[in-house]
């Protein structure tokens, strides 16, 4: 989803060439007929197909964390412009007196930042960064999985559905416990 | 030319030797004593510790208080030091008090749910502490998460408590304006959680550091440095370092529940929470409630926690505001002074 608002917001030759990259790559590599080798070349294909994809995850990653620090430094600006006002508009301010401007500065700096962090805007930016970060531990997971299949070892999803069934046993259990156990304690 | 007063020239020569102290003391990572007040611990299990504090007077009151801590950082908090325990200061009062002290969920607990934590584990400690005092009803007493966590207990389980205390309980949290409220209603909480497993703990000390970043976050250091040889200043800072960067991860599917559930859709207010097969209803709380809140909490804002006198049916119930933070309230002289005298006050007359 986010690819798609990022193509749509920024169609600039830069955009156009990152993404259409990768694509190209993928087409290219699907080829049927490519080469001679094509079928034993198979799982090859595979794995450069993942790495393309993480490639791109890693292009989006950046792209956000852009805009995160894009934020950070504007509200930073905003601080030190509001040092500059308030420091202005104190009646003391001929008299140079460290403890007095440090006051000053953490003020002026919490008010920009504590908006920022308020904002709608700094969430998403946020959130976007981290989910990103997320997607590229899940290919990563993927393709650890997909390894551990090849070797015959069970795999965290594996796992998880039998995590998922003990926790639902281990509650099944309780209540019958307590069936017959809380009857008799009365 | 510029006259400065002998003050303000103190102010500006900077001590270098307290600086020099400063970085010697945060690099030394001393040992902080906390949760002093002697305790035995009843019953354990792999997510939780049911603790009894011995008693420190002679008369104790027939009705026990079962404190039901938070998921997120420990729960010494309310035993950080012994004049500014919160524990120490109910038994001085003449209280029974046990403490569900929650330990740290792994991968492997990835599908407890609030289900367990409210209808399984902290119905097995009220169990407990029924039958270990001889009372049919107890007092159940909630801190931040462990408020609502009591609140549902409560709703469900209604004939085993006698008064419900919360303090800055998490409730409409569509009035919830800090941070963390709108950093969560933008989290994919699901993609972490399929991800991951667990909320790790990185990912709440984030949260912290933004929460007032230079109030808190900068100017604390600030305090430090010129309070250096205040013995009693610094281990208190210690103290609460150590508890702000001393939490346990969070399970995923109880997460998830928070954060979509309560948070996104508001449904622990709108009486459409679910526990297991059961729907937390809070209109079906009767019981005497005792509900505290500070003005000044920027972890759950007073808005947030104020609807439950509304949304309960108790006739008798009560709010008090208190102007502190969210941890001045249970963890500082001020707590001391105002609010617990007001909390034990109101317990006495409703615990015989």
């Amino acid at each position: 989803m986010g690819k798609k608002i990022l193509k749509a917001e920024n169609n600039t030759l830069n955009d156009f060439t990152e993404y259409d990259i990768f694509e190209k790559w993928k087409k290219l590599q699907n080829f049927p007929t490519l080469g001679m080798f094509s079928a034993l070349t198979k799982d090859y294909n595979e794995y450069s197909q993942d790495l393309l994809q993480l490639n791109q995850i890693l292009v989006d990653l950046q792209k956000y964390m852009s805009n995160y620090w894009l934020q950070m430094s504007r509200t930073q600006f905003q601080a030190i412009g509001n040092v500059l006002l308030k420091s202005r508009s104190d009646p003391k301010s001929n008299s140079p007196d460290s403890e007095r401007f440090r006051l000053l500065v953490i003020d002026a700096f919490e008010e920009a930042y504590s908006a920022l962090f308020s904002s709608k805007e700094f969430a998403v930016a946020y959130n976007e960064v981290y989910s990103k970060q997320l997607d590229f531990v899940n290919y990563i997971n993927k393709i650890v999985e997909k390894n551990l299949n090849l070797l015959n070892i069970p795999t965290r999803s594996e796992l998880d559905e039998v995590l998922k069934d003990l926790q639902e046993m281990k509650k099944t259990l309780r209540n019958i416990k307590n069936g017959y156990e809380k009857p008799l304690r009365k | 030319m510029i006259v400065q007063d002998k003050n303000t020239q103190n102010r500006n020569q900077i001590d270098y030797s307290k600086i020099a102290k400063t970085v010697e003391l945060l690099s030394r990572g001393n040992h902080i004593s906390v949760g002093d007040t002697p305790n035995d611990v009843v019953y354990e299990t792999r997510l939780f510790r049911l603790l009894h504090y011995r008693s420190l007077v002679k008369k104790v009151s027939p009705t026990p208080i079962l404190v039901v801590y938070a998921l997120i950082n420990r729960s010494y908090v309310l035993d950080l030091q012994p004049n500014k325990s919160w524990i120490r200061n109910l038994l001085t009062q003449g209280f029974d008090i046990y403490l569900l002290d929650w330990k740290s969920p792994t991968r492997v607990d990835k599908f407890v749910s609030f289900d367990d934590y409210v209808n399984s584990y902290i119905d097995d400690c009220v169990e407990i502490v029924q039958n270990n005092s001889s009372a049919d009803e107890i007092t159940l007493h909630g801190y931040c998460m462990g408020s609502s966590m009591s609140a549902m207990y409560t709703a469900l389980h209604e004939e085993k408590i006698k008064n419900l205390v919360t303090i800055a309980p998490v409730i409409d949290t569509s009035k919830d304006t800090t941070v963390i409220a709108n950093i969560s209603r933008e989290m994919d909480i699901d993609k972490l959680v399929s991800t991951i497993g667990l909320l790790p703990p990185e990912k709440l000390y984030e949260c912290y550091s933004i929460l007032k970043p230079f109030k808190q976050g900068v100017n604390k250091y600030f305090n430090l440095v010129e309070n250096i040889e205040n013995e009693s200043f610094v281990q208190n800072f210690l103290r609460i370092e150590k508890w702000l960067y001393d939490t346990p991860p969070i399970a995923g599917e109880t997460i998830k529940q928070w954060i979509n559930d309560i948070y996104k859709n508001n449904m622990l207010f709108k009486n459409k929470f679910k526990l297991g097969k059961a729907t937390v209803d809070l209109k079906k709380i009767n019981v005497p409630l005792l509900n505290i809140v500070a003005e000044e909490d920027h972890l759950v804002s007073p808005e947030c926690s104020v609807p439950l006198n509304e949304v309960v049916s108790s006739v008798d119930k009560r709010l008090i505001r208190f102007h502190t933070g969210h941890v001045g309230l249970i963890a500082s002289s001020y707590s001391q002074n105002n609010v617990l005298p007001k909390v034990g006050q109101w317990l006495k007359t409703r615990s015989i």
